[in-house]
């Protein structure tokens, strides 16, 4: 039985991993920040679980533990320093 | 200053740096780089930007705590309403990052943005006088490489030209405007021009 779930209960159950759901209900309807939704893909690689966005826009995905993508400085740049 | 557009993007409630959704997929604002970056594979990649062309084999990309290379492409990047053709991408694949685009502050010269951090908002105003259609060059100067981010101003008919062939994905352009001369009877590319605004944007 499909089980809709809310974004917490998702981060417990599938920590640390990319999710894809459907139905997805977004916090103020913003359309990025899930709130809640039926979870139909989990623990696939970066990869996988991109191409499944790109082909299926019902599904959005996220990440479950954004704080510890690591302490990043934003600085890319192209080519050397002078 | 007067605003021609103001376009909005909700910021992701949950990540603390500015995310937003862009065609189904994470993206990173990122106000330090120069370039945007595809951090996922190829494959993803092409399906993105199915008219993305490969511009440059191997170039130096820093700020992943050394000089990596990779290959740019070339492609159209939509930001909302902002089109940005034969932007510069640079392809580099990494797993460990939550997010599959990271988009350039370069993206964002000339024009005014705002990160509203409270209302979980990124808001992007194009001044009057200036176009929706966005272009960044890289140059080689001197050996290095530069993301230059020109602001260019076009014609309204190339504004719906180019949105057109984007749309679209035409690859001959030329070929596909003597079709469209012959659809609409007509020799005159500002009436083809009008008639694809009418009919197909």
């Amino acid at each position: 039985m499909e089980e809709r779930l809310t974004w917490e209960e998702i981060v417990k159950k599938y920590p640390k991993q990319w999710v894809g759901v459907k139905d997805a209900k977004f916090v103020d309807d913003d359309g990025i920040t899930i709130e809640s939704g039926i979870v139909v893909y989990a623990g696939l690689p970066k990869d996988e679980i991109t191409m499944i966005a790109l082909t299926n826009p019902d599904i959005a995905i996220d990440y479950t533990d954004h704080d510890n993508d690591g302490l990043i400085l934003g600085v890319l740049g192209i080519g050397f320093i002078d | 200053m007067s605003v021609l557009l103001r376009i909005s993007f909700s910021l992701s409630k949950r990540i603390t740096r500015p995310a937003i959704k862009l065609g189904n997929v994470l993206a990173l604002i990122d106000t330090g780089a120069e370039i945007p970056v595809w951090t996922s594979d190829f494959t993803n990649f092409k399906l993105c930007f199915p008219d993305a062309v490969l511009k440059i084999e191997s170039a130096p990309l820093r700020g992943f705590g050394e000089i990596v290379y990779c290959p740019v492409y070339t492609c159209t990047l939509k930001v909302g309403d902002l089109i940005y053709y034969d932007m510069p991408v640079m392809l580099y694949r990494m797993k460990n990052v939550a997010y599959q685009l990271i988009l350039s502050a370069s993206m964002f010269y000339e024009l005014s943005y705002t990160i509203d951090n409270i209302n979980k908002q990124l808001i992007i105003e194009v001044p009057a006088g200036q176009s929706l259609l966005r272009r960044l060059h890289i140059k080689d100067r001197q050996s290095n490489m530069h993301v230059l981010a020109n602001e260019h101003i076009i014609t309204p008919e190339e504004a719906i030209w180019r949105d057109y062939c984007a749309r679209y994905n035409v690859q001959d352009e030329e070929a596909e405007m003597i079709r469209l001369q012959g659809i609409y009877k007509t020799r005159d590319n500002s009436e083809v021009l009008e008639n694809i605004r009418h009919d197909y944007l």
